[in-house]
């Protein structure tokens, strides 16, 4: 690696390396030198000593507002307080571990924190005047984190007695009311407080849940039906989820696709709501069932009760789609004759239960 | 190094150990001192207030996140903080001219000489030290190197535009810089 030839080439563009005037696998070969050759790497300190004083006649000020948004994303990326060792650890093998201590999706709740905690990631990104910018639901930004905060108030108002972040929403409040109060909430404090509250009320929502992990087993009253929490916390995942991918496609972010062991999670607990979704599109109890060929990273079969009996026998239908879609049909980015799927059997029966995974969707 | 340069060091040093205790206040020294040095560098090579913004957080973002990378035995925050900067300014300009398409070519025009931010104030005489010793080069060395450095060029399109060899373009990279950093340690702005 270290051979003649070698040396020559980058000593010779070493200059180039140190403007940033090289291709990056020639920067690459160029650094890899450098760890073995110590002449060249003191030529390459000498050179970038140079190379960095051409900027200091051409400094300018930031706009003065720009200070107060680059110092919170810093702050939000690391807290204040934390240390960091120096010199650098070697690099441990493996993949890192996770800085987020809520960072595990294995079940409902952890999968709700992962997506708290990437959104969170992707907010203090932000520019100031990316917060305002419209998404495809039709808010801007900051009023699509208001909606989010909003809505995990119903389960905040389920689960954690007097939380300090309500805004009082009467018990009976719809989604729209409610993502109202917040936007106008959000307005009179500005985005900064807001992407803090919604934070602190989601850091608080799992945090309740690890310490009474019994709650998880029970039912909470969200948006006027009685839902099991774990299936309410895999709601909000899933809607944390598609509103960050919102606001990703908003500011020209590329997309983040869920994991598999998420979109299982997400795809399970939707599922389990169809037989209540069935009741209340008042589709007409059927013999059998209907049974969900979900294919792809996260995917499985599921069996969905048509509400009469002979929910044991072959079932009356079968459709078969790509898992994400699926979920996509619950979240409302599908209508129940667009969702791309394959019909067998009944198609009455399938067509209810498409009618009726539809109607979870909110915005 | 000067007595001044000692005592710059160890602030240098009590700075870096403020940052890697998490000290809120050690990074908006930090800002206050270098965001006009990073913004003006950022804005130069990418000629777009909204990108040098968005450099601007990131490269603060950065310092902040791992500090422990940068080590004050053997660099100056301002040389840190420029070489970050000033790569990512550089790869912006590079994705744009890549997204642009090849066929427009741009990098065969002319430059247009310079949107100069400078912004007067901050004048100061280090920068005119160093401005004057850039103008002490030879003209083909300066033009490569502003070409390199300021146009975001690699040297394969330095040579285009100057119309001289790969090889010849490089080795006035490779001397001008070289004559810079003698003046500069002549100057006392450097260490050779």
């Amino acid at each position: 690696m270290n051979n003649d030839a070698t040396h020559d080439e980058v000593r010779e563009t070493l200059a180039a390396w140190a403007l940033d005037a090289c291709a990056d696998y020639e920067v690459a070969r160029v650094e890899e030198h450098l760890e073995d050759c110590d002449a060249c790497a003191e030529e390459a300190r000498v050179l970038r000593g140079a190379a960095g004083w051409l900027a200091v006649a051409q400094t300018a000020e930031p706009p003065a507002a720009l200070r107060d948004s680059v110092l919170a994303a810093a702050f939000a990326a690391r807290t204040p307080g934390q240390p960091r060792q120096s010199p650098p650890a070697p690099a441990a093998p493996g993949p890192e571990p996770s800085a987020d201590p809520f960072g595990d999706a294995t079940d409902e709740v952890g999968a709700y924190g992962t997506e708290v905690a990437k959104l969170d990631r992707l907010l203090t990104t932000l520019l100031p005047a990316h917060w305002d910018t419209p998404t495809a639901e039709g808010w801007t930004v900051v009023e699509l984190v208001a909606h989010l905060w909003a809505i995990d108030g119903v389960l905040a108002a389920g689960i954690v007695a007097d939380e300090p972040g309500s805004l009082g929403d009467p018990a009976d409040a719809g989604v729209d009311d409610r993502t109202t109060r917040a936007q106008d909430h959000a307005r009179a404090v500005g985005a900064e407080q807001l992407r803090r509250r919604w934070r602190a009320r989601a850091d608080l929502l799992v945090a309740t849940a690890r310490t009474e992990p019994a709650l998880l087993a029970g039912n909470v009253a969200f948006l006027g039906v009685d839902l099991p929490v774990a299936t309410v916390f895999a709601d909000r995942s899933f809607e944390t989820w598609l509103h960050a991918e919102d606001i990703r496609a908003a500011v020209g972010s590329p997309s983040v696709p869920l994991e598999a062991e998420e979109i299982r999670l997400v795809a399970t607990s939707a599922v389990s709501l169809l037989p209540l979704a069935l009741g209340l599109t008042g589709a007409p109890a059927r013999d059998g069932r209907v049974e969900l060929v979900l294919n792809g990273p996260g995917g499985g079969v599921w069996q969905v009760p048509l509400g009469g009996p002979g929910g044991d026998g072959p079932a009356a239908a079968t459709i078969e789609a790509d898992v994400m879609e699926f979920c996509l049909l619950f979240g409302g980015r599908y209508q129940p004759d667009t969702v791309p799927c394959t019909i067998r059997g009944d198609t009455a029966a399938a067509s209810s239960v498409l009618v009726a995974a539809a109607s979870l969707a909110r915005p | 190094v000067t007595a001044a340069g000692t005592d710059v060091k160890q602030q240098e040093r009590e700075l870096h150990r403020r940052l890697l205790e998490g000290d809120d206040k050690a990074l908006a020294l930090l800002y206050d001192e270098y965001s006009p040095l990073v913004f003006g560098l950022a804005l130069r090579v990418t000629q777009d207030r909204g990108a040098a913004e968005e450099i601007v957080q990131s490269v603060f973002i950065q310092v902040w996140e791992r500090p422990e990378v940068f080590d004050p035995d053997r660099g100056t925050f301002r040389g840190w903080l420029g070489t970050i900067a000033h790569r990512r300014a550089v790869d912006v300009v590079r994705s744009q001219r890549a997204r642009r398409g090849r066929e427009e070519r741009d990098f065969l025009r002319t430059p247009t000489s310079s949107v100069t931010v400078e912004d007067g104030a901050v004048a100061t005489s280090v920068a005119e030290r160093v401005r004057a010793a850039v103008e002490q080069l030879p003209e083909a060395q300066q033009a490569a190197i502003r070409l390199a450095y300021f146009e975001a060029k690699t040297f394969r399109q330095v040579a285009e535009v100057l119309g001289v060899p790969e090889g010849t373009a490089k080795s006035r990279l490779r001397l001008g810089l070289n004559r810079l950093a003698t003046v500069l340690s002549a100057e006392g702005l450097m260490a050779r």
